[in-house]
């Protein structure tokens, strides 16, 4: 594994290249000359007027004093270094000063024992500004900047990549992010047991507590108080181990493709591939494990432009580093969390037994099932098991088989509903309403329409039913919040609309509302047959439009076919084209579909006036007459539960067929592509309002 | 039927307001798509280039909200502030507004959106407005 490109100097000095540091010493010798000079203008001897061995002993004692405190805790020989070197400085520049004013006062240069050691004022003031720029050098920087974590404060990874270029052999930098912050109180004073690790949370802790021993976790979650000291856990050892460690050589590496699009384009000359070819390890970006590691539970990882930006060939750069970060997000980058999970040892992520939870778990229900006690479950449990023959009862749904059975004393004006055919392999179908012995088995052939079924299941509780007509298969989905009757009457409406002679081609799915019901009806196409879905109105319509579709296309049948064996009625009477110029402005209130113009029509057999918004070009009469069709359908339909709106859905264009006023007296129709159907399911709503108003 | 139609407005927001905020979440480094989806799953309006049909993170990203939000209430946990959901393709993120509708963001991997997540808070009330 290759180290990161920084070399260790550069960090472990960065202190002696900081001219904020000089200038700080400059600016104290210069206090000091000047105190110097009135001292000795003043007439103020320089001479100690203290004993000599405190001369000797008082500076190195303060300094070493310094030394340990500042650096705490620092090795031994590094501590007498530091001090001996200020010892050293102090005593050179005592001298230089004594030497100096005496080339301007006689009486120094002759005053025995005054040079050496030299008075401890003033430049006791000022030696221990060189610990400002020496810092670095005297101590490793995790040593002055990793100050001792407090129990139970979280690290701030923000401020990760705000910092200094952050290298494997540079703790300092890495160490920034370890600074606490003041935690949030929670009520808690007396600081707890060991703060345990959780993984993915980051949460405030209790109050601050002394500070303790440093402990690299970085990553806590509050401990009541009252709950006995735990034994850290797998997760908490591994990130400790990690981050204690001073080996900083772990790295990650990210694609350089999956954070490209984060630099602005004009950033480089010539071309991304060329440039990830180019960089110090190609086609990757490398950064340092810990620096990911200690964001890792905040659910983002940034690093600054500068942990990069040496790994980035220059002459193909076309700015420099400011302007690189001018141009980047906070001057960071984000890196893929796949990726550094991926290259996080795996025991990071080892799973710990959850808190126990104050209720039983088996208490929790089924949010997907009808409450216990309800009438459906009841009835279910009182009815007589189903017939195998006619429906299939999935396992997610309890409803009650016999709701759903169709009705043989109702009247079907519109679609005849054979004896319906079996379609699960475990339960062979009989022939003759199940009675035994009345037809031998037929073979057991699994129906790949259940398949279809069975993966809507999870959306929402559905109750599958398979009905036989001639010519034509209906594959129903109904929920037991429905009414039973609505998919068949949902049924007709769609296959008088399917064959109508001015029906838009193709048709991938008719969707039919209410107010608080919908069917979706989905051609499967020739031979295939129809799915039928029926759910209430909640978030999963779409998904289960979605996923009818979906899965007609994953069956690889036609989408938009129609089965063949009805006939295709007869054609529309004539319809009067009205001119009511009321009407023209409500095109721009669809915008969701497009550039529509607006007709008005007035169907003479029943006077319904019907507003369609048509594309440019379209055929209006045959729209109108489609619409007016539709519509009557939908209002002679009996038990349609208020179906109020249709939507034929064929590629990218939509035909949302909407009935306006008490007893539909008009229809607002409008066709186009549109990206944004909710809205224009919206806005034909509006419309409606605004026709019937 | 009156003299005086006219388009009735959806929200207290223009729509040139609710698609300059989405395009502002979708110009963020990693977002494909910036949607605003109703409470059934559809998309009321999105901006951005999503590698696929954009009705499916709308349909999806309904559905796990009012499931999420079911379970959420039932342990009694606060109100549902945001699902971050991560796949095989990419990640999406689902911000619920208070006026029922979502603010879907489809992005390349859930790093980027969690970066965009720093700048839903002031699109959420315009947002929301707007449906």
């Amino acid at each position: 594994m290759s180290r990161t490109p920084v070399p260790p100097s550069r960090a472990s000095a960065a202190s002696l290249a900081n001219p904020w540091a000089w200038c700080a010493v400059g600016a104290g010798l210069a206090i000091y000359a000047v105190l110097a000079t009135i001292l000795v203008q003043w007439w103020v001897r320089l001479e100690p007027s203290v004993p000599g061995i405190v001369s000797f002993v008082a500076p190195p004692a303060l300094y070493g004093a310094l030394v340990a405190f500042w650096f705490k805790p620092l090795p031994m020989p590094r501590w007498a270094i530091a001090t001996a070197g200020l010892w050293g400085a102090h005593l050179a520049l005592g001298i230089i000063t004594v030497g100096l004013v005496g080339l301007a006062d006689g009486e120094y240069r002759h005053m025995p024992g005054l040079a050496f050691p030299p008075p401890p004022v003033p430049q006791i003031l000022w030696v221990p500004l060189l610990l400002i720029p020496l810092r670095d050098v005297v101590a490793p920087p995790a040593a002055h900047r990793r100050r001792p974590p407090v129990r139970g404060e979280v690290a701030k990874p923000q401020a990760l990549a705000v910092g200094a270029p952050i290298a494997p052999s540079a703790p300092a930098a890495l160490g920034a992010p370890i600074v606490p912050r003041p935690a949030a109180p929670l009520g808690v004073p007396a600081p707890g047991p060991r703060p345990r690790v959780g993984r993915g949370v980051a949460t405030a802790s209790p109050a601050p507590a002394p500070p303790v021993e440093r402990q690299p976790s970085v990553l806590v979650r509050p401990a009541p108080a009252r709950e006995p000291a735990a034994a850290p856990s797998v997760t908490q050892l591994a990130l400790d181990r990690m981050l204690a460690s001073e080996h900083e050589a772990a790295l990650i590496r990210i694609p350089f493709e999956r954070v490209a699009g984060q630099f602005p384009p004009d950033m480089f000359r010539g071309s991304r591939a060329d440039l990830a070819a180019a960089l110090r390890e190609p086609g990757h970006l490398v950064v340092p494990q810990r620096l990911a590691l200690v964001q890792l539970a905040e659910g983002v990882v940034r690093v600054g432009w500068e942990v990069v930006a040496d790994q980035f060939p220059r002459d193909l750069l076309a700015m420099g580093d400011e302007g690189v970060k001018r141009r980047l997000p906070d001057a960071q980058i984000v890196l893929p969390l796949d990726e550094v999970v991926r290259q996080m040892p795996g025991e990071l992520f080892t799973s710990e037994p959850g808190p126990e939870l104050p209720f039983d778990a088996e208490d929790i229900p089924d949010l997907f099932l009808p409450p216990a006690g309800s009438p459906a479950v009841a009835a279910e449990l009182l009815a007589p098991p189903p017939p195998p023959r006619e429906t299939v009862v999935t396992p997610a749904s309890r409803e009650v088989e016999s709701r759903r059975r169709p009705d043989p004393r109702k009247p079907s004006d519109a679609v005849t509903i054979a004896e319906p055919a079996p379609i699960d392999p475990v339960t062979p179908a009989r022939a003759g309403g199940g009675q035994a012995g009345a037809a031998p088995a037929p073979e057991v052939v699994r129906d790949p329409r259940r398949d279809l079924a069975v993966r809507l299941f999870p959306l929402v509780p559905l109750q599958l039913t398979s009905e036989e007509a001639p010519g034509l298969s209906l594959l129903t989905l109904a929920s037991p919040r429905v009414d039973g009757d609505l998919a068949t009457a949902a049924v007709r409406i769609v296959l008088s609309a399917l064959n109508h002679p001015h029906a838009p081609r193709p048709i991938d799915q008719i969707t039919l509302r209410g107010p608080d019901t919908a069917v979706v009806v989905t051609p499967l196409g020739h031979g295939a047959g129809v799915l039928v879905v029926a759910v209430p109105r909640s978030a999963s319509l779409g998904l289960v439009e979605l996923v009818c579709r979906r899965q007609a296309g994953d069956a690889g049948l036609p989408a938009g076919a129609t089965h063949a064996a009805t006939d295709r009625g007869t054609p529309s009477e004539p319809l009067e084209v009205e001119r009511d110029a009321r009407f023209t402005g409500l095109t721009s209130a669809l915008d969701a579909v497009g550039p529509l113009r607006g007709s008005t029509l007035r169907d003479p057999r029943d006077g319904r006036l019907l507003q369609l918004f048509l594309p440019d070009g379209s055929d209006v009469r045959a729209a109108g007459a489609f619409t007016a069709d539709l519509a009557r359908a939908l209002l002679r339909a009996p038990q349609t539960g208020g179906l109020d709106t249709v939507i034929v859905r064929g590629g990218e264009h939509r035909m949302i067929v909407r009935l306006a006023g008490a007893g539909g007296g008009a229809v607002v129709a409008a066709v186009g592509e549109t990206r944004a159907p909710g809205l224009a399911h919206r806005q034909v709503a509006e419309i409606a309002g605004a026709v019937t108003s | 039927m009156t003299d005086g139609l006219a388009p009735v407005p959806l929200g207290s927001t223009a729509p040139e307001e609710v698609h300059r905020c989405l395009g502002r979440l979708a110009a963020l480094p990693g977002v494909a798509l910036a949607a605003l989806v109703d409470a059934e799953g559809f998309v009321l309006a999105s901006v951005g280039t999503p590698p696929g049909d954009p009705a499916g993170p709308a349909a999806v990203s309904s559905w796990l909200v009012e499931a999420l939000d079911a379970t959420r209430e039932l342990l009694g946990l606060g109100a549902l502030r945001a699902v971050l959901l991560e796949h095989g393709d990419g990640a999406m993120m689902v911000n619920p507004l208070r006026s029922g509708g979502l603010l879907a963001l489809v992005g390349s991997d859930p790093g980027a959106l969690g970066e965009a997540r720093r700048r839903i808070d002031e699109a959420l009330p315009i947002l929301g407005r707007g449906l």
